[in-house]
């Protein structure tokens, strides 16, 4: 029973989250069969919210089938189907549109078979300068029964049932002691220890790299026609999420910016490295830190949200390029994987959201480490390279430093380097070492998945627009100050409700920052989940747009698998992404309960971990809530264009 | 020498007027219309046309591809749909640089332009290779219109100078990496010859 809720359970939460899905997809489509089976296959678009659709629900005006994302949609067009079916500038929605119809010229131009009417030329040219930019659709928010419904879940599970069920069932924190290690498997074991291994993974995305340079530097600036971004925004960077949840650092094992900087510096392709072209400086102590990660995270968002590089193929390339830069010149100036250690944002994201993952490296017996003379996963061998993070294996005891490269696995001479899978959250209910550092990345990263989210509904565009107006600031002013100050709203909220808990537990010998730091870390499997619920969006709704666009990549007119120009219909319904988006939610929000009350069990003990607790468990519900509410806000997602 | 009848003259004349009609429909209601086309061997003009309101805008630029350091003439023709008459009213025009990060800088304006010859002209500079938005705002009865129109200086889209850049960056920061690497060597080896010769010394 216990290991029911151990290693598999991220497999039997994948089976049930696929269950789930087949179950809703079948019964929406359930209703359509007799209707129109033709829309199992269409892509339509819904005349309220402008979503591409699919396997969704349809209603006949005037001999006429309209289809619809939900009854949200539906129930809107019934009520008045001419609003929606007006001829509207789509440039500014002005109704004002000429056509030769009403002989006041002719703004009009077609694009995918379809005709669209201006109410002037400027605003043709700006519709052919990014035709997809312009198909704004809103997608709406989970329904309040979801939304309430799923608050009263969070709040019985927070103050009533985990408090009885911690209390009683000791055993949850049994996780700590189950591992398999994987490289007890002979063909996992000689496939991990293969130079080639690594070296043909990597080969793999340096290609997919080279594509998103190469097209985003000479395709198609129109994004909506070039594949840079939506391999890169939505695919890698939502994709990337996932894979940390079910494959830890595994990215950083077949990193681009890596592979491709290492090659040259080592001047060699695979194998150990002997003697590399670099200077092998040692980091300056002040710089072992992640702040310079951090804050190239926040910079990144603030170029991804601010000024849409997401949607602007060569600012995508550049980005790339300026990471492959930075990658280039930490390694020809420092030892080891400076770059990799102390300042890839993407390579910290994951070092911390890793904390949570399944998988890990660590010395699979201790003792042997203890005899080991030669130390050849820190020092390196002829077979496997020195530990480019600097760890010494039987001294790792969470997964935030390690990039899974597996070396240590090639240079141990015992074959003592255990893969092990774990159950998820295993680090965070353990006594693991922290940083302030990490610690604050921990809240950026819940501040800043939920200010992403946020961004993207109208509330926020409405606001930012009043905010403008008043301060009398051009854009760039007033989103930088707007994204900066929503930055620390939460920051200021945690250490406030910290402070309480420090009041709180005031007998133990504990000081404030201690606090600070090791509860933050129980915060991480709600921006984690959080960010899985936002990324699903991008990914069940706008990923399967990469069938049309690998037939044209660079928007050069291709049709190199005949799908160019043909549109997809999202891979879920609206509604399946609703029950996706909030079982992950409480997912998130029920481990960091665990997490939680693991910190303050290790601090404490007793009834003074129970009342100390409390706060954290205020903050924790309100982030909870926060991130159902930003579910249930309507989105507005150009998501034509990625 | 050949005598000409008085038929000749007049074919021959008529010939001539007929040939410079082409001349004059090069302008129509004042608005020019030369194009990117071969049979025309001028510098190309650059012409936009919008609708706004109850106004026909046209904008011509030239030269129609400036070259970063231009002086270009921008000229704005705004006609009445129904009566044709010009708009008379001042307008205004601003340029703005389109930057790829933060806030599109004003390049140029806002000036008032005034009606001279049917027309309003302005003469704004384009000093760098960027694109650039060209802003017209007038008053129409009391409702302010805003026309944004495209403009390209150079060629702004070729990421072939910044590749160059870089690379030339990179190539400079390698030798730099070398050098250093080259001078380390002869450091160690003289520091090794050193602790030979004062072993054998001693």
């Amino acid at each position: 029973m216990r290991n029911l809720f151990g290693i598999p359970f991220p497999l039997i939460f994948f089976g049930v989250l696929t269950l789930i899905v087949i179950w809703s997809e079948s019964s929406e489509r359930r209703g359509l069969e007799t209707h129109s089976p033709d829309v199992a296959r269409g892509n339509y678009v819904d005349p309220v919210c402008h979503m591409e659709i699919g396997r969704v629900r349809s209603h006949d005006i005037n001999g006429t089938e309209y289809y619809f994302c939900t009854e949200i949609c539906e129930d809107l067009f019934i009520e008045d189907p001419d609003r929606y079916l007006e001829n509207i500038c789509i440039v500014c929605e002005s109704e004002d549109v000429f056509t030769p119809l009403t002989g006041n010229g002719n703004f009009s131009t077609t694009w995918q078979d379809k005709r669209y009417d201006f109410c002037s030329e400027s605003h043709r040219t700006a519709f052919l300068n990014d035709p997809g930019g312009h198909f704004l659709h809103t997608m709406w928010g989970i329904p309040n029964w979801l939304y309430y419904s799923s608050i009263g879940f969070i709040l019985l599970i927070s103050f009533g049932l985990f408090e009885w069920i911690s209390e009683n069932r000791p055993a949850l924190k049994g996780a700590n002691s189950q591992r398999i290690n994987l490289m007890n498997v002979p063909k996992i074991r000689s496939l991990v220890r293969n130079p080639l291994t690594r070296f043909v993974a990597r080969l793999f995305f340096v290609f997919f790299f080279v594509v998103v340079i190469f097209a985003g530097l000479f395709g198609s600036q129109i994004s909506s026609n070039n594949i840079a971004p939506l391999l890169t925004w939505t695919l890698w960077w939502g994709g990337l999420i996932v894979v940390i949840l079910y494959a830890g650092s595994l990215w950083c094992y077949v990193c681009p910016w890596d592979a491709i900087s290492d090659w040259v510096e080592g001047f060699r392709f695979w194998g150990a490295k002997k003697k590399g072209l670099g200077l092998g400086l040692r980091v300056p102590k002040a710089f072992r830190t992640i702040w310079i990660a951090i804050t190239l995270f926040v910079i990144l968002t603030w170029l991804e949200l601010g000024f849409g590089i997401t949607m602007n193929p060569r600012a995508t390339a550049w980005l790339a390029l300026a990471i492959l830069g930075a990658a280039f010149v930490s390694v020809f100036i420092f030892e080891r994987k400076a770059f990799c250690r102390y300042a890839c944002p993407v390579g910290r994201i994951i070092g911390i959201y890793s904390l949570f993952s399944p998988i890990e490296v660590r010395a699979q017996d201790p003792e042997v480490c203890r005899r080991c003379r030669t130390q050849s996963c820190y020092k390196g061998n002829a077979k496997g390279e020195a530990c480019p993070t600097s760890l010494y294996i039987p001294a790792i005891k969470e997964n935030t430093n390690c990039i899974n490269c597996m070396e240590c696995a090639k240079s141990c001479e015992s074959d003592n380097v255990a893969l092990n899978i774990r159950p998820w959250g295993t680090d965070h209910i353990m006594n693991h070492r922290v940083r302030v550092d990490e610690a604050f990345l921990a809240l950026v990263l819940l501040v800043l998945a939920a200010f992403h989210g946020l961004t993207m509904t109208g509330l926020w565009r409405e606001g930012l627009e009043k905010f403008q107006t008043n301060i009398g600031l051009g854009h760039t002013a007033a989103f930088s100050i707007a994204m900066f100050s929503l930055m620390f709203v939460p920051v200021v909220i945690y250490a406030l409700l910290i402070g309480i808990s420090y009041r709180l537990g005031v007998t133990t010998n504990h000081s404030y920052g201690q606090y600070f730091t090791r509860y933050a870390y129980a915060l991480l499997p709600i921006a984690l989940f959080y960010h899985l619920a936002h990324n699903s969006e991008h990914l069940l709704v706008e990923g399967q747009r990469v069938l049309a666009l690998i037939s044209d990549p660079f928007g050069w007119g291709w049709n190199l698998f005949g799908t160019a120009g043909q549109s997809f219909a999202p891979l879920v319904t609206l509604k399946t992404l609703w029950l996706i988006q909030v079982i992950l939610v409480l997912v998130g929000h029920i481990y960091s309960l665990w997490a939680a009350k693991s910190v303050a069990h290790g601090m404490f003990g007793g009834s003074n971990a129970t009342k100390s607790q409390l706060p954290i468990l205020a903050a924790i519900v309100l982030f909870s809530f926060v991130s159902l509410w930003l579910l249930k806000q309507p989105m507005e997602m150009r998501s034509s264009s990625m | 020498m050949q005598n000409y009848s008085l038929k000749q003259f007049i074919s021959v004349i008529a010939l001539c007027i007929g040939i410079s009609m082409p001349v004059w429909s090069h302008h129509i209601l004042g608005t020019p219309h030369y194009a990117y086309d071969e049979e025309y061997p001028q510098t190309p003009i650059l012409t936009y046309s919008a609708e706004q309101g109850s106004y026909d805008v046209n904008m011509t630029c030239f030269p129609g591809k400036p070259q970063p350091g231009d002086t270009t003439s921008l000229h704005f023709y705004i006609k009445h749909h129904e009566t044709g008459g010009a708009f008379s009213d001042p307008v205004t025009l601003t340029v703005f640089r389109d930057e790829l990060v933060g806030d599109d800088p004003v390049v140029y304006g806002p000036i008032e332009g005034h009606l001279e010859e049917a027309m309003f002209k302005f003469f704004p500079q384009f000093i760098e290779e960027a694109n650039y938005t060209v802003r017209l705002e007038y008053v129409v009865d009391g409702v302010p219109w805003i026309l944004d129109l495209p403009m390209v200086a150079g060629e702004p889209g070729s990421p072939w100078t910044v590749i160059g850049i870089s690379g030339g960056g990179l190539a400079v920061f390698l030798i730099v990496i070398r050098a250093i690497r080259i001078k380390r060597n002869r450091r160690a080896l003289r520091d090794q010859r050193a602790a030979r010769n004062a072993e054998a010394a001693a």
